[in-house]
């Protein structure tokens, strides 16, 4: 029986970190699924922006589009076309102590000779009644190469525990 | 732990030229759920139609929060359509992306499915969620994906999972 969901790499921090890089991704999947769960501090807020960058690629190649749900405002959007993939995903400092966000991203034909689309889904919940929240986005990295490295970073910096899992999916 | 593997490849294609649709069938009922990935350009913008064991009846249901970027993020409903619906009209030239996930898809009750579109066009398009009902008791055997009218680009690939809880 093929084993077709399968852990590349993974970090759990241990301390306080700017950035978590996976590089050297193999080519021999067909689909790569990131797993965040993340808190960032350093920025003052209730929640921070959990970005991406694809093969180092500091051009304004990526855009997204997102909808975000709120208890206090229903659900807003945003869309922007900017050098990194952005939205927000992560708790931020103010919320409760020791809670982390949920946050899916499924990079779907990393290697194909196309841009790429992906999607992210997060949840942000911090036990209170302030700022949480659910995002979907819809995401695009105008470049064709195979994606062999991916940036994951934020508006601030990772707090220790805030875990980042890839898994590469093979479709045979 | 279950000793097999749980996330398996059913079916997948990867068109080499223009197709009208994909259909995966006798999709044996040896999983739990099935997981439809897709990413496809079309030659002309339509909502694409996914529909079950060849049922082109009203037996569809669907709720669909969405933002187009035209307006704020919206909800639609949709109660006796004849395919499951997503805001999903792919584009002509950038690839877009999209999920369909069935629960209990062997089972005797009626079946749901969450779906999800990820179509950003450099700054435009929609990213849509939706979860949709298929009012039937049978099994789902087939899944049929249909351009509507229209063809499903080359490099187009859907992949179906099966996933297994034991």
């Amino acid at each position: 029986m093929a084993v077709t969901y399968t852990l590349i790499s993974s970090s759990v921090l241990s301390s306080t970190t700017a950035s978590v890089t996976f590089s050297s991704i193999p080519a021999t999947y067909t689909d790569l699924m990131l797993k965040v769960s993340g808190r960032s501090v350093g920025n003052g807020e209730w929640f921070g922006s959990l970005r991406l960058r694809f093969n180092s690629d500091t051009a304004t190649n990526y855009s997204v589009r997102s909808m975000t749900a709120t208890p206090s405002v229903g659900y807003g959007e945003e869309t922007s076309i900017s050098f990194f993939y952005g939205a927000y995903a992560i708790n931020g400092e103010n919320g409760t102590a020791n809670t982390f966000s949920n946050a899916e991203i499924y990079i779907p034909s990393y290697t194909a000779n196309q841009e790429k689309p992906f999607s992210m889904s997060a949840a942000v919940e911090n036990s209170a009644t302030s700022q949480p929240f659910r995002t979907e986005s819809a995401s695009l990295w105008r470049n064709t190469a195979a994606i062999s490295t991916i940036l994951v970073y934020s508006d601030a910096n990772f707090v220790s525990g805030s875990s980042f899992y890839l898994y590469g999916i093979k479709n045979s | 732990m279950a000793a097999g593997a749980t996330y398996e490849p059913i079916y997948s294609t990867t068109l080499s030229t223009n197709a009208a649709s994909i259909t995966f069938s006798s999709i044996a009922a040896s999983w739990t759920d099935l997981k439809l990935i897709f990413v496809t350009t079309i030659t002309s913008s339509a909502h694409t139609k996914v529909q079950l064991n060849n049922d082109t009846a009203g037996n569809y249901s669907a709720i669909i929060i969405k933002n187009t970027g035209t307006s704020n993020s919206t909800s639609t409903s949709d109660s006796n359509g004849n395919y499951i619906f997503v805001s999903n009209m792919p584009s002509v030239s950038v690839p877009c992306f999209y999920t369909y996930d069935f629960f209990n898809y062997a089972g005797n009750t009626y079946k749901t499915c969450l779906s999800s579109s990820s179509t950003d066009i450099n700054g435009s398009g929609v990213v849509g969620r939706s979860v949709s009902s298929w009012r039937s008791t049978d099994a789902i055997t087939s899944i049929k994906i249909d351009s509507n009218g229209n063809n499903f680009k080359p490099g187009t690939i859907a992949t179906l999972y099966g996933i297994k809880a034991a």
